[in-house]
C-alpha cells in the first residue's frame, strides 16, 4: 500500500514532486504536467480508480458533444457506477463482502463529472476541449477527497506567472491542515483527551456514548477540514484557487447555517442540483430539503445508517426552519435576548449534529438505535 | 498570519512573530508525529 493517508510521507513526497514538476515545466505544458502526475499517482495508489476515472472522463467528453438524451444517459450511467461500487464496499454498501473497496476518490470524481454534464445540459458551458476537461477532472490536490470545485471557475484562472502571495498562503494552509490532523485530531483528541475521559464511564452509560459521539464528530471535523486545508493549499501551490470546504460549522447556531458551513463544496453541489430540481417540480420546500439530505446520505453510503442520517438531518433542518419562522416572525431581537437565543441555538445544533453521528459511526441500525436509547435514558427519557 | 499581526505591529515584529508561530506549529507536528501513529481515517469514500 503506497498511500496510508494524506499525512503520510508518500503523499507529502507526491505533493513536493508535483509542485516542483509543475513549475519546472514551460507554462504551456503545465496542465499536462498536473494531469500526468495525477495519473501516475492514481496508477500507483489505486489502478482501478485510474481505469474508472479514465472511462468516466471519456463518457463525459463524448456526452458533452452530443444531444441532451446522451447527457442524461451519461449522468445516469455515472451515478449508477458510483452506487454499484458503493454497494459492494464493506463500509459503504449493503452488499459489502470485505473484498471490494470503493476506488480512491470516486464519490468526489462523480460529483465533478455530473456537475459538468448538468452545466452542459443547461448550456451554461461550452463543450469542453479535452485539455480543459481532463485538466479539471485530473487535478491531484482535490482528487482524493475534494473540495468539489467547479469547472467554470477552475478553467478561467489560467495564470502562467508565479504568484508569491498564493505560494505563501498555500504553504500556510498546508501547515494548518497538518496541525489539525496530526496535532489536534490524532494527538490531542485521539491519544490524549478521549482515552483519558472514556474509561471513567461504563460502555452502556449515556456519558460514554456521548463521549464516543463527540470523539467521532470532533475527529471527523478536524481530520476532514485539515485535509481540505492541505488540498486547498496544495492547489494554491499549483496556481489554482479552489472552493473552501469548512467555515467553523461547529459554532453555528442553527442547522441550516451548519449545513451552509460544513463540507460546503459538496453541500452547495447538492443544493444547486438536487434541491433546485426537486423544488422546481414539487414547489415544496420541506420535501426538497428532505430529498436533498437523503441524497447526501446516499452519496456517503448505500446503507440504512446513511439513509437514516440523511433523514435525521433533513427533518432537523425543516424543524429548525419552522422554529425560526415561529419564534422570530421576521422580528429583530435586542442584544441580550439575541445572545441567549444564539447560545441556546448553538447548544442544540452542536449536540444534534454530534449525537447524529451515531447513525454513521455504528455498524448497523440496531446498534445506532441502542446508542440513541442510552442517550435518551441519560437525559431522563427512560421509557423511550 | 503575517497580515493579521502587521495590523498591530511594525513589519519587522510581524515577521519575527510569524516566524516564531510557524516554528511552534512545525515543532508541534513533529512532536505529535513522534508520539503516535499518523493516520487520516476518513478519506476513502
Amino acid at each position: 500500500v503506497i498511500l496510508k493517508g494524506t499525512t503520510d510521507i508518500a503523499f507529502l513526497s507526491w505533493m513536493v514532486a508535483s509542485v516542483a514538476a509543475y513549475w519546472a515545466t514551460p507554462a504551456r505544458l503545465r496542465t499536462e504536467t498536473v494531469i500526468l502526475t495525477t495519473a501516475i499517482f492514481l496508477a500507483l495508489a489505486d489502478p482501478i480508480s485510474l481505469g474508472v476515472f479514465v472511462t468516466m472522463t471519456a463518457v463525459v467528453f463524448v456526452a458533452c458533444r452530443s444531444g441532451n438524451a446522451t447527457i442524461i444517459g451519461a449522468t445516469v450511467t455515472i451515478i449508477a457506477t458510483l452506487f454499484a461500487f458503493k454497494a459492494i464496499d464493506p463500509n459503504r454498501g449493503v452488499l459489502g463482502d470485505g473484498n471490494h473497496i470503493i476506488p480512491l476518490g470516486l464519490s468526489f470524481f462523480t460529483l465533478r463529472c455530473v456537475h459538468v454534464l448538468i452545466e452542459r445540459y443547461l448550456q451554461t458551458i461550452q463543450p469542453p476541449n479535452p485539455r480543459q476537461l481532463v485538466g479539471y477532472l485530473f487535478f491531484l490536490p482535490t482528487i482524493i477527497a475534494g473540495p468539489v470545485h467547479r469547472y467554470p471557475a477552475f478553467i478561467s484562472q489560467d495564470k502562467p506567472s508565479l504568484d508569491w502571495s498564493r505560494v505563501s498562503n498555500g504553504l500556510e494552509r498546508i501547515l494548518y491542515g497538518y496541525v489539525k490532523i496530526i496535532v489536534v485530531s490524532n494527538y490531542l483528541l485521539s491519544s490524549q483527551l478521549f482515552p483519558k475521559l472514556k474509561p471513567n464511564f461504563v460502555e452502556s452509560s449515556a456519558g460514554f456514548q456521548y463521549l464516543d459521539c463527540l470523539d467521532f464528530g470532533l475527529n471527523l471535523y478536524f481530520q476532514f477540514s485539515g485535509y481540505s486545508d492541505i488540498a486547498i493549499g496544495f492547489a494554491l501551490l499549483l496556481n489554482k484557487k479552489v472552493m473552501e470546504n469548512f467555515d467553523l460549522p461547529l459554532l453555528r447556531t442553527n442547522l441550516v447555517d451548519f449545513w451552509r458551513s460544513w463540507h460546503m463544496s459538496s453541500t452547495s453541489w447538492f443544493r444547486e442540483y438536487v434541491f433546485t430540481t426537486v423544488y422546481a417540480f414539487s414547489r415544496r420546500r420541506s420535501l426538497s430539503t428532505i430529498a436533498t439530505m437523503l441524497a447526501i446520505g446516499l452519496w456517503h453510503g448505500l446503507t440504512l445508517n446513511f439513509i437514516a442520517w440523511g433523514l435525521y438531518h433533513g427533518i432537523g433542518i425543516v424543524a429548525s426552519q419552522l422554529w425560526g419562522a415561529m419564534v422570530f416572525r421576521g422580528q429583530r431581537l435586542n442584544g441580550t435576548a439575541s445572545f441567549l437565543l444564539g447560545l441556546a441555538g448553538w447548544f442544540v445544533t452542536f449536540n444534534y449534529v454530534i449525537v447524529g453521528f451515531a447513525w454513521t459511526k455504528e455498524r448497523n441500525i440496531a446498534s445506532a438505535l441502542r446508542v440513541f436509547r442510552i442517550l435518551l435514558r441519560g437525559v431522563g427519557l427512560s421509557d423511550v | 498570519m503575517f497580515d493579521l499581526i502587521s495590523r498591530f505591529a511594525p513589519p519587522w515584529l510581524a515577521s519575527a512573530l510569524t516566524g516564531i508561530w510557524f516554528a511552534l506549529l512545525i515543532w508541534a507536528i513533529f512532536f505529535a508525529s513522534m508520539a503516535q501513529d499518523v493516520d487520516f481515517r476518513y478519506w476513502r469514500m
